[in-house]
């Protein structure tokens, strides 16, 4: 029996299971139903293949392990690392990040982790192995169900392994950072100036710019940052916090100074985080609304996967008529 | 006004235009035996009655100039003397329209700029008039016809249509032109009186009078002109660019909005009829053949407005019809495109684009469709709206947009789609590779991004390509190689000249016999332009091809064309590589003449034993066309049963009627084949 199938036995067929990774992002979607028997998915870096870019990976595997495995060969993946996220919760796991799908500071170059998610081999709630995509960069054969698993919680199936993708660490990486003026839209400025930035972070007072790529591109642009006023900095820049709100994508900076709290903006993604309970609520329409509830009915019928949690935890369902 | 016959001195003519205006007076000198096309400029009063039923937008031309610049105008050419051959053969892909009910009447004919035997959506262009006296006419091998004080530039080759174009069989027409390579080519059409109703007869038996409620219903729901029944109308939906002929169209809908096209959901659920949406008829794995019991076609080509084009936020707000180059020209003058350019993207719609989740030489560096996709507002298959995703950050919740992306027009009709729209980069490189094998080539490709540099996009021809490339658009391939890279870098010009010296030498140490980069734009377009005339190139060998997707890992890439070469060779086809090299995307295209006696079985069968290749090689079934009915069989090849089971419960969640775009993707329950019995299968195919 392999891993993954006594991955799948473990889950099981009948009684309400949480899948528990690191429970370092145990407080979100909702509060666990404490009496639900616990499983942990497998673990181990399967495979790394650094001329296809793609890495084989249990979701039990802590994040560092992998992280620590791609470094070796020069290349990352889309996930958070520590210092974005603090060492504290950043003892997750694989699964448990693509679970909760928060991407880290290089969302605005490297995409939201679920793009990242090439195949998914996941346990239903009958017990059954499941997988879905393929092990190549490009795929379109049949229905997406990665894309389904990825940010739902563990709700809808037990994520046991996956493929993902992989990408060249850039030769040259280097932060710059900016206080920020009185009704300075510098953010937005930043994204005009320069062609590809790997990352443009706002919060109530600075903004900070990644700068990846190539040597020389690294050095053309930071000459754009210093004529923007921008300086070098040796530290990271802030971490992301927990809680995590939407704005319409370039307005990151003015959605966060309206909500009063201590943010973090991911500038171009239309993310902001903060480490409160009080950020603006995310809205979604009915319609959207009841086909989650509507897939959770059937994909998980008895409700016996994660039962406590809920993807749509905290948020309203808008007033937009669906007749 | 009558139109020369074809038997009269050899004499043929040909019109295309781009919408119908009562008081169309052609001009009188059309009787003149020229030898160009003759452009006639259209009034400025062509917002007649009909504009409303027959939108006519912008006819495309790009770099590959596989289109025609001329906006509303009508060309008729006129030839002295074709040449006939008999090889079916017509340039010009065309779809004609709605029949005449006697002799001497204006009919309309539609007629399509696409690349390849497209039969792509009719209204798009509009109609012009043609007169049944006479002959109608034909394609030339035009098209990029500009008009500049109307004068108009040597016409150069685009797609083509056989005479397995269902439009063709349908009116009872026959190709009987042949064209020669930058000539002007003929099609010596016929209207065989009553044709039609034989035709169709026998395929809508027994279906009619419940459509015919439906139909009522509809029209009084929308209005007359957008339920489209007339028979040949619906023989021009039966069909996309792919090589199956199976669908039948109960109806034709238009509609003008999304409460249109939520009324007509509504109305299919209450008779418990099939739809399926449909954008240009581009699709290669026949996912807008309408499948089962005469399904409606829904026309989303009229919703084609770019609505909103927000640059802070990065965003563009689309109607479904909008057509993939059209929205990147738009987007021009501010600095930004669409990123996802499939070759298509001159005839393909944006709605079609997110159902296939299309992808394109540039998608290596910068995703495909789903990465650029961030809400669309989506008609349900039980006719509720709603929208799903967001322009604002993520939409709490399962990624609904995200399983909606590629999901083939089953999971419900997008009416308005936000994409992402990307900078342009300031410094482009474009290097051509020649390689002494394909091999050497293919190992070139793994060793350039086993090497960390993530090119725009690396493509791979092979030498018939380049050989069928040069004779047609001369753009410059070199005739000695077996197989020419070309590969682009973008970003800023340091980093790009940087990068293109490196990825030049690793072209090199891994055996290239020159590399040679495209020293200003108009090269660069030439080269592109080779390229993406491919497909219109392959008209010059065979009247019909079958162009295959999969994706397997790169660095399996020589083993399994060597397969692929295996395997034409063994069923004595003609094998033409053209494809996405960099992210492994094969594109094998097998050319071939579908009228040879069992040809396109044979095809088909070659076409399983790649994908099957493929799939031995740690492949996947596809890499951007899709499964539609194409692939459908396949499905077990690449997932267990279980695996199909998860993805049916997703469809059946969406659409518990089976109603939307049935017969498609899943091998559960009835395929299309079998919804179309009357119908020849494919051997091989449905199984
Ligand atoms: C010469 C040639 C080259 C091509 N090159 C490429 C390429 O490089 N890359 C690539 O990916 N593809 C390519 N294609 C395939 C094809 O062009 C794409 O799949 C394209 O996205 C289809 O768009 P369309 O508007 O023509 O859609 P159609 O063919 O009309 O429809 C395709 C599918 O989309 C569904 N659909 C259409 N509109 C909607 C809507 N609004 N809502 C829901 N569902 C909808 C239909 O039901 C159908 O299942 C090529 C095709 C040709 C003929």
């Amino acid at each position: 029996m392999t891993m993954l199938e006594r991955f799948a036995t473990e889950v099981g067929a009948t009684d309400p299971v949480s899948c528990v990774g690191g429970r370092t992002q145990w407080d979100q979607a909702g509060i666990a139903d404490a009496s639900a028997r616990e499983v942990s998915a497998p673990t181990g870096v399967v495979e790394i293949v650094p001329e296809e870019m793609i890495v084989r990976v249990r979701a039990g595997t802590p994040l560092v392990e992998l992280h620590q495995a791609l470094a070796e060969v020069k290349q990352r993946v889309a996930l958070p690392s520590p210092a974005e996220l603090g060492a504290e919760r950043f003892a997750g796991t694989v699964g448990g990040a693509l679970a909760v799908a928060h991407g880290g500071w290089r969302q605005l170059c490297l995409g939201p982790p679920r793009d990242s998610v090439m195949e998914v081999t996941y346990v239903t709630a009958a017990g059954e192995l499941s997988k879905s995509g393929g092990a190549v960069v490009k795929n379109v054969s049949g229905f997406d169900i990665c894309r389904l698993l990825v940010g739902a919680h563990g709700t809808l199936g037990f994520m046991a392994e996956f493929v993902l993708r992989a990408s060249p660490v850039p030769e040259a990486s280097q932060w710059f950072r900016r206080e920020l003026e009185q009704g300075d839209k510098l953010p937005n400025r930043v994204q005009d100036a320069i062609h590809a930035p790997g990352s443009i972070l706002c919060t109530g007072s600075h903004v900070f710019v990644l700068l990846e790529g190539h040597p020389a591109d690294v050095a053309a642009d930071r000459t754009v940052l210093s004529g923007l006023g921008f300086s070098e900095m040796a530290e990271d820049p802030p971490r992301l916090g927990r809680n995590h709100w939407s704005a319409r994508r370039g307005s990151e900076l003015a959605r966060g100074q309206e909500s009063g709290l201590e943010f973090v903006g991911l500038t171009g993604t239309g993310m902001l985080t903060a480490n409160s309970e009080t950020v603006p609520a995310s809205t979604l329409s009915p319609v959207a609304a009841s086909m989650n509830r509507r897939l959770k009915e059937r994909f998980d019928p008895t409700g016996r996967l994660n039962p406590g949690r809920d993807p749509l935890f905290g948020i309203t369902v808008n007033q937009e008529t669906s007749s | 006004m009558t139109f020369p016959r074809s038997d009269k001195d050899g004499v043929a003519a040909m019109i295309i235009g781009v919408d119908i205006e009562p008081d169309w007076n052609l001009p009188a000198n059309i009787w003149l035996p020229i030898q160009w096309p003759f452009v006639a400029r259209k009034s400025s009063s062509m917002q007649s009655a009909s504009r409303s039923t027959f939108k006519a937008s912008s006819v495309q031309e790009d770099a590959s100039s596989l289109g025609f610049s001329c906006h509303p105008v009508a060309i008729l050419v006129l030839l002295e003397r074709p040449t006939l051959a008999n090889r079916a053969l017509a340039i010009l892909p065309l779809v004609c329209g709605q029949k005449s009910s006697k002799a001497g009447d204006v009919i309309q004919i539609f007629l399509i700029d696409e690349v390849g035997a497209v039969n792509a959506t009719p209204e798009r262009l509009g109609v012009v008039g043609l007169w049944l006296d006479g002959l109608a006419a034909v394609a030339i091998d035009a098209l990029e016809i500009r008009q500049e004080e109307g004068r108009v530039e040597q016409p150069e080759l685009t797609g083509f249509v056989s005479n397995r174009d269902p439009s063709m069989a349908i009116l009872g027409w026959e190709v009987r032109g042949h064209c020669q390579r930058q000539r002007l080519a003929i099609w010596a059409l016929q209207w065989p009186e009553d044709s039609v109703e034989q035709h169709t007869e026998a395929r809508l038996a027994g279906t009619l009078d419940s459509v015919d409620q439906l139909k009522n219903e509809l029209e009084d729901l929308l209005s007359p002109e957008q339920v489209r029944s007339d028979q040949v109308e619906l023989g021009l939906y039966r069909a996309d660019a792919s090589t199956f002929d199976l669908g039948a169209a109960g109806l034709v809908c238009l509609p003008h909005n999304t409460s249109d096209v939520q009324a007509i959901v509504k109305a299919c659920v209450r008779h418990g009829r099939p739809l399926v949406a449909r954008g240009g008829g581009t699709g290669l794995a026949g996912g807008a053949i309408p499948c089962g019991d005469r399904p409606v076609v829904i026309a989303l080509s009229g919703l084609d407005q770019i609505l909103e084009v927000d640059v802070e936020a990065r965003l563009a707000w689309v109607e479904p019809g909008v057509i993939n180059l059209d929205l990147t020209k738009h987007l021009t003058p501010l600095g930004f495109h669409f990123a996802p350019d499939p070759s298509s993207q001159m005839a393909s719609t944006l709605g079609g684009n997110v159902a296939n989740n299309s992808g394109g030489p540039h998608c290596l560096a910068y995703g495909i469709t789903n990465a650029h996709v961030l809400a669309i507002e989506l008609v349900l298959p039980d006719g509720q709206v709603g929208m799903i995703g967001s322009v604002e950050g993520d939409a709490p919740g399962y990624d609904l947009r995200g399983v909606v992306v590629g999901s083939e027009g089953m999971l419900g009709i997008a009416t308005r789609i936000a994409v992402k729209i990307t900078p342009n980069p300031p410094a482009i490189a474009t290097l051509l590779g020649a390689f002494a094998t394909v091999t050497e080539a293919a190992q070139a490709v793994t060793a350039v991004i086993g090497d960390g540099l993530i090119p725009a996009a690396i493509e791979l021809m092979d030498r018939n390509a380049i050989k069928l490339i040069e004779d047609f658009v001369h753009a410059g391939y070199p005739l000695d190689a077996e197989a020419v890279i070309l590969l682009e870098l973008d970003g800023l010009a340091d980093g790009v000249e940087a990068m293109s010296a490196q990825a030049g030498q690793i072209m090199l140490d891994a055996g290239a016999i020159s590399v040679r980069s495209a020293a200003d734009d108009v090269e660069r377009a030439l080269l592109w332009k080779g390229r993406k005339a491919a497909f219109g190139a392959i008209s010059q060998a065979q009247p019909d091809y079958y162009l295959n997707d999969t994706v397997v890992p790169r660095t399996r890439l020589v083993e399994v064309l060597e397969s692929i070469y295996e395997i034409a060779a063994r069923y004595d086809l003609m094998v033409i590589n053209v494809f996405h090299a960099g992210d492994g995307n094969l594109h094998p295209i097998l050319a071939f003449d579908s009228r040879d006696p069992g040809r396109l079985e044979q095809v088909h069968k070659a076409g399983r034993e790649i994908v099957e290749a493929s799939m031995a090689a740690g492949g996947v079934l596809s890499g951007e066309h899709g499964i539609g009915v194409e692939k459908q069989a396949y499905m077990s090849l690449m997932f267990s049963p279980i695996d199909l089971a998860q993805q049916d419960l997703l469809r059946t969640t969406f659409d518990p009627n089976g109603l939307s775009n049935p017969g498609k993707v899943l091998p559960t329950g009835a395929t299309c084949a079998e919804l179309q019995q009357m119908h020849t299968v494919p051997e091989g195919i449905w199984v």
